[in-house]
């Protein structure tokens, strides 16, 4: 099952603010699972949660950035 | 012009389509029967994988040439061969397609253009490929490029652009044996990858920083399972 990119953009701003509200860790945990969940059936829409990782183990809380588009993230 | 002759010799034995062979090859037995999804006993190879074997070697010996020609960089290569029969069970049942998926270990990753041209001329002058059938189709898929990893050599990812790195380390931990290790160099804290290993690979891989920043970070990633 393919999950629609509108539900990957919503759970990729859920995990943002999840850890932009303190659980970073927890948030972190959440985006790699989702990440693993899509990392064979569709990578380009798992890249999207490696710019959510990004977000949240780069940049300080409480400065939520715009998502990274798939196929742009950063290492 | 001289006349080449290449000898090869099979034996069969039993009955039906359980029965088992073996062929003979330079030096070399290879047991053979009838694929279990074509109703043989699967043991060793089968015809059908000799013959993607075939294609296979002879493509990937092609490549090797064309790219030493070409001045490409390249350790070994890794060429996977997917043959495809279709219309089967019946009396059409037919080879349709075979299609190759060449793998650079050691390639250069900026010249990958250059790499899939070169793939994609060793399909045209693979000797054993000419001698398909015309209604097979030959086809060249997307290159893929590894860097060569030395255990306990280091992997800098920092010449590369971000979208490549994340592929390129995947592929060169997998590659690990089993007790050894690789120092992943990064221009930023790669705890995002430390995330995406434990949920994809479990416990597979150790994780300890070498250096934290604040320009470089470096990382020993060791294989333990």
């Amino acid at each position: 099952m393919t999950p629609s990119i509108a539900m990957v953009r919503l759970l990729d701003r859920a995990l943002r603010e999840l850890g932009d509200a303190g659980e970073t860790e927890r948030a972190c945990r959440l985006a790699a699972e989702a990440y693993a969940a899509l990392e064979k059936s569709n990578p380009e829409l798992a890249e999207r949660f490696t710019g959510t990782l990004h977000h949240l183990t780069c940049v300080p809380p409480g400065s939520l950035q715009e998502a990274v588009e798939p196929g742009h993230a950063q290492l | 012009m001289a006349e080449l002759t290449f000898e090869v010799v099979t034996r069969f034995t039993g009955s039906g389509r359980e029965a088992i062979g073996s062929v003979e090859t330079g030096g070399q037995v290879v047991p053979w029967s009838a694929p279990s999804g074509m109703g043989g006993s699967g043991e060793g190879s089968s015809p059908e994988e000799l013959l993607a074997g075939a294609v296979g070697t002879c493509y990937t010996g092609t490549l090797g040439a064309l790219l030493t020609r070409d001045q490409l960089p390249w350790n070994r290569l890794q060429v996977l061969l997917q043959e495809t029969v279709a219309d089967y069970p019946g009396p059409k049942a037919r080879i349709s397609r075979l299609l190759v998926t060449p793998e650079v270990v050691g390639g250069d990753f900026n010249r990958l253009a250059e790499y899939q041209r070169t793939a994609e001329l060793a399909r045209d002058h693979c000797f054993i490929g000419h001698h398909l059938r015309s209604d097979i189709a030959y086809e060249v898929s997307g290159v893929g490029i590894r860097a060569v990893t030395q255990p306990e050599g280091e992997l800098d990812v920092r010449p590369l652009p971000p979208a490549q790195r994340h592929q390129l380390i995947f592929s060169t931990i997998e590659e690990l044996e089993v007790g050894t290790a690789l120092t992943l160099v990064n221009d930023h804290d790669p705890l995002p990858l430390r995330y995406q290993l434990e949920a994809t690979r479990g416990d597979r891989f150790s994780w300890d920083y070498l250096e934290s920043g604040p320009k470089t970070w470096k990382v020993r990633i060791g294989r333990q399972s």
